[in-house]
């Protein structure tokens, strides 16, 4: 498995992430070792076998007869300053960021 | 514009807003008209450790919508993680239903013209959840999360809707349909539904379909053709100059009606769907189903029938009654208690009343005329209390001053003279005044007979019952 | 160098018998905490802490002490979130993040009347197993300062150690507690998946998280379990254990017990682990407890499992630092691509950048079924293999980790790394519960190569994991009854 600069790269793009050019030559080295030992897996027979998620799923009674969820209720929401508090930048009550064009 | 030759596919995806009280994740109020940034907690800011829980009435709603179209329900579904990175899209990603949605295979019968049935196959039903808005200014996007986490259900149609009209036909028999379940406010100006419209053009007699484009956040039922409109036409002369379809994603703008391409599909998303290790699965019960089957409504389709076939009302009538929940409900409240000729209430209704609430911009819930008096307002009429003329002066009243029609006839003393005695009276009194005419009547002037009514009815202002005048005149004269 | 000078029952002893006060035990953890010898703090509380220890100062005059951990001072591993202060998850993403509502472990050892010392040092966003890999520098081991402390909690395991605080909140998702337990001759427990609320605690891998106390020995461990162990309606994951949380430890005792011991971690050990382990084998068969071989045949894929699962559920988790809401932004962007990627590219160190692009490289197109899938199938072998051993025992014994704590920042591979968590990973990946323990006193004692072993329950079962991990520790120890 194959794990060059260049998909480093794309990888980082779907992530989000800027990487210089050597930092994708590190990373990519990075990864494809550890990639490259993970192919260990194809050797295990997995046929017929469902994925296991989250420990909980397989255990009905947790919730089963909507125990998992809440009534439609409405409680008290953040107060607009303590949305904001954290923003790094705000206008007009809202979240500040460059100009984007809408998709 | 010929497309003789290109066979039309259109698939529609619509997000509805499902109208329950807090948001999908957290107990933040959904709410439309709000300040901004004002029904947002950590959950819905995706804070750091924020944990999504689920609303119960997220799914009963869903499971509603599923059976109203047909769906067969999957009794354990499953959340999935939808990955992208956009400014309102706090977690950078959206918890959906992607590998096991709660319904599948469904179908929705649309009333075509001269009474014609035809069923769009339904793929999917999936919950899901809705992002915040932005707003975009010279000096920067502003956003909003007050939107964030409201509850959506997306339906995917099959590749089987044939034009634009069948399309907004859809939309729109989707939306009545699920607004009159109680699952959503079908407000579209306020964006409760909104529709993607995926339209490709083949080779008539062609086995394989064409290329697809997808036109975006379509959310009126206007749009839906109109941009369907506009795109069969841009792809029919792509086609037909010999050029290729792309892969691409479009927008329309409702103002100078032309779409306009936003990306190419071929450079997005790679999703990376994966199970969502928060949320438990769905588990339905055969006894949950029954119980949401009794909260089951009837469909504005099957109001439709009834009121064709017990009420005797033509299809016309029967699909301005139920033009919204609202109108209908009204109309089977009136008729609930007016137990009269069906055609008479939905004459009232559909010609008088609406021209009064349309002109106020009022719903039928908030009319100043209630069904109850509407109802007294056809009995008086029924029985002959008043004339359907001075019914008309009445109901009027009625609206302005929120009056039954009982009191303001008492108030003006309305009441129709039916006592043959006093309408006797009357005419004789009429007859002693107009020696003249009642000679040259008897000498053969028939017309005249015209004149006499008229007089009684002048005399009586308008009060006199027509048809006993009418009578008692014969035996007079 | 440790001042550990009592355990959390004992400071509760003195307290109930007033030979103390909270404001007493408050001033000399903070004596330690600020000598900073280990760098086990990122942020330190010491005004708010002493004023609430003269407020509960007088609440224990007036209504007498109410539980256990009531004028205790702990301390929290920087990923609980803590109302009106700091919580950083050792990251530059969240340098000055100031939560506006408590988690459930804060508001629940709030409503306990512990006292919060501070918020204690990790690897960042919880991944690594050295604790070199937070922004606020790496933390070194109390019992050696040339070594790690042990990650991810390693700053857990150093306050308890140093003596600064009397039991810490960290967590594990593959062993970040047990290991560094294991380092610094502590002890810890991962409770079963679910039986602790993550409602407030910053998410690395959802469906392996679980915070996790550690605190000098069973019995504190297991005060401080109790006071955790509930359902928060917050977290739809988090349960009720069956039979209603942890019985008490009165009575408890190895006889008749069957631990089984994983045929396939045999000769995978050092030699002072192997010893270890010998021992431990043989104070439980002393205890009465038979020793059985079971086998874990897919537990050598749980390090290739756990590390393709948990970076892609972190690659989720992570991708809400993204400088728009809160949290780091750089202030260079020109545009809303460079707002994200530089933002993101200056908010996160190398280990948490590696390990959301192996994630997101294990979900993508062409790749989810080999790699991310494969992974989940696999852990569902792993599950059955423990379903398989315990239909033979009641509870496993196996090593924490196949070596003691190695130097602080040495040159490492990153796989040599992945693989310290050989042992702990099957346990959150099944999502049983475990007990990790000293085999001797190496706080107070001259060896200071500490190192033990780990004792695990099929899910849902920890009180007895409980009951039997005390019977064990007082044949390991010698120690009388504390109960």
């Amino acid at each position: 498995m194959k794990i060059t600069p260049e998909l480093t790269q794309k990888i980082a793009d779907l992530a989000q992430i800027q990487l210089t050019e050597d930092e994708s030559i590190y990373y990519a080295s990075e990864l494809a070792k550890i990639i490259t030992s993970f192919e260990e897996l194809s050797k295990v027979n997995t046929e017929g076998i469902d994925p296991l998620i989250n420990p909980l799923f397989d255990h009905k009674e947790f919730f089963a007869h909507y125990q998992g969820t809440r009534p439609d209720e409405v409680q008290e929401s953040l107060s607009t300053q303590q949305v904001l508090k954290n923003a790094p930048s705000v206008e007009s009550g809202q979240f500040k960021i460059n100009s984007f064009v809408e998709e | 514009m010929s497309n003789a030759q290109y066979e039309v596919t259109i698939g529609l995806e619509v997000h509805v807003q499902l109208s329950t009280k807090s948001k999908i994740w957290c107990s933040c109020a959904v709410k439309t008209m709000a300040q901004v940034n004002s029904t947002v907690c950590p959950v819905c800011l995706a804070m750091p450790g924020s944990l999504p829980v689920l609303n119960r009435a997220v799914v009963e709603k869903a499971v509603l919508a599923s059976l109203a179209l047909n769906f067969q329900l999957n009794y354990q579904s499953f959340f999935d993680r939808k990955n992208y990175f956009y400014p309102d899209l706090p977690k950078g990603y959206q918890i959906t239903q992607f590998f096991t949605p709660i319904a599948e295979k469904g179908f929705l019968e649309l009333e075509l013209e001269e009474g014609e049935k035809k069923k769009i196959s339904l793929e999917r039903l999936q919950i899901e959840e809705d992002t915040g808005k932005s707003q975009h200014a010279s000096t920067g996007s502003l956003i909003n999360l007050n939107r964030a986490g409201t509850p959506l259900i997306e339906i995917v149609s099959a590749p089987e809707i044939k034009s634009a009209q069948e399309a907004a036909l859809y939309f729109k028999t989707l939306c009545d349909t699920l607004t009159f379940l109680g699952v959503t406010e079908g407000n579209l100006q306020e964006g409760n539904l909104r529709c993607d419209a995926n339209v490709s053009l083949a080779e008539v007699g062609s086995k394989k379909l064409g290329t697809r484009r997808e036109i975006k956040n379509l959310n009126s039922f206007r749009n839906v053709e109109k941009a369907i409109e506009s795109e069969i036409k841009l792809q029919t002369e792509i086609l037909s100059q010999g050029g290729k379809v792309k892969q691409q994603t479009l927008g329309f703008d409702a103002n100078t009606l032309t779409i306009k391409v936003l990306r190419e599909k071929g450079e997005s998303s790679d999703y990376r769907y994966f199970p969502e290790p928060d949320v438990l699965p769905i588990l339905l019960t055969e006894d949950d189903v029954s119980a949401l089957k009794k909260k089951m409504v009837e469909l504005p389709s099957e109001k439709r029938e009834r009121y064709k076939s017990d009420f005797e009302l033509s299809q016309y009538d029967a699909s301005v009654l139920t033009q919204s929940k609202e109108l209908a409900l009204y109309f089977e409240e009136v008729m609930s208690l007016y137990k009269g000729k069906a055609k008479n209430a939905a004459n009232w209704i559909m010609v008088e009343l609406l021209r009064f609430l349309n002109e106020a911009n009022c719903s039928p819930k908030n009319s100043p005329i209630s069904p109850a008096n509407l109802a007294e307002l056809l009995l008086l009429i029924d029985s002959k209390v008043i004339s359907g003329k001075m019914a008309k002066d009445v109901f009027e009243k009625m609206y302005d001053e929120k009056k039954s029609a009982k009191a303001l006839v008492d108030e003006l003393g309305l009441s129709q003279i039916t006592s043959e005695e006093a309408i006797g009276k009357l005419i004789d009194e009429v007859i002693q005044k107009s020696p003249q005419q009642l000679s040259d009547y008897r000498n053969g002037k028939d017309r005249l007979f015209g004149f006499f009514v008229g007089q009684v009815m002048k005399l009586s202002q308008g009060k006199a019952n027509p048809d006993l005048v009418n009578k008692i005149l014969k035996e007079k004269l | 160098m440790s001042t550990l000078k009592r355990s959390l029952l004992e400071a509760h002893a003195l307290l109930k018998e007033k030979k103390i006060s909270v404001q007493e035990l408050t001033r000399e953890a903070f004596s330690v905490a600020k000598l900073n010898e280990h760098n086990a703090y990122i942020s330190l509380f010491e005004d708010l802490a002493l004023a609430e220890a003269q407020k509960t100062d007088d609440l224990i005059a007036r209504d007498g002490v109410k539980g256990p951990l009531m004028g205790i001072p702990y301390s929290l591993k920087d990923i609980f979130l803590t109302e009106n202060l700091r919580t950083t998850a050792a990251s530059k993403s969240l340098l000055n993040f100031i939560s506006p509502y408590d988690g459930f472990v804060a508001k629940t050892l709030k409503e306990e009347g512990a006292l919060l010392v501070g918020k204690n040092n990790l690897d960042e966003f919880a991944m690594g197993s050295t604790n070199e890999n937070s922004a606020f520098g790496a933390v070194l081991n109390p019992l050696d300062k040339k070594t790690v402390a042990g990650g991810s909690s390693g700053g857990s395991a150093a306050a308890v150690a140093e003596g600064s605080s009397y039991f810490s909140i960290g967590s594990d998702t593959g062993g970040s507690i047990r290991l560094p337990a294991n380092f610094c001759g502590l002890t810890s427990y991962k409770p079963t998946y679910g039986a602790v609320s993550r409602f407030g605690q910053i998410a690395f891998s959802s469906g392996l998280d679980q915070a996790s106390p550690i605190a000098r020995d069973v019995s504190d461990l297991h005060a401080v379990a109790q006071a955790l162990l509930k359902k928060d309606p917050k977290d739809n994951t988090s349960i009720a254990l069956p039979g209603g949380g942890l019985s008490s430890l009165e009575g408890a005792s190895l006889k008749g017990k069957k631990i089984g011991i994983v045929k396939d971690y045999e000769g995978k050990v050092s030699p002072v682990v192997e010893e270890a382990l010998k021992k431990a084998k043989e104070a439980a068969q002393k205890g009465g407890a038979e020793i059985v071989e079971v086998e874990l045949p897919h537990a050598k894929y749980a390090v290739s499992v756990y590390y393709l699962m948990a970076p892609s559920e972190a690659s989720g988790n992570l991708a809400r630092y993204d400088g728009v809401h809160y949290g780091y932004r750089c202030q260079d962007a020109e545009n809303i691509e460079e707002l994200y990627k530089m933002s993101r590219a200056n908010s996160f160190g190398p280990e948490v950048k590696k390990r959301i692009m192996l994630g997101t490289f294990a979900l993508s197109v062409g790749y989810f079924d080999a790699f991310y899938q494969k992974a989940a199938k696999v852990r569902r072998l792993i599950q059955r293999d423990f379903q398989k051993a315990f239909s033979s025992c009641d509870f496993i014994m196996a090593p924490v980790c196949q070596n003691t704590a190695f130097e602080v920042g040495a040159k490492r591979e990153t796989l040599d790394l992945y693989m310290n968590d050989l042992f702990t990973i099957p346990v959150n990946l099944a999502g049983h519960s475990a007990i990790a323990m000293p085999t001797e006193d190496f706080i107070h004692g001259k060896n200071k190569k500490a190192t033990g072993i780990q004792l695990i329950a099929s899910q849902f079962h920890d009180s007895e994991l409980f009951k039997v991990s005390y019977a064990l520790e007082r044949e390991l120890q010698g120690k009388g009854s504390k109960v």
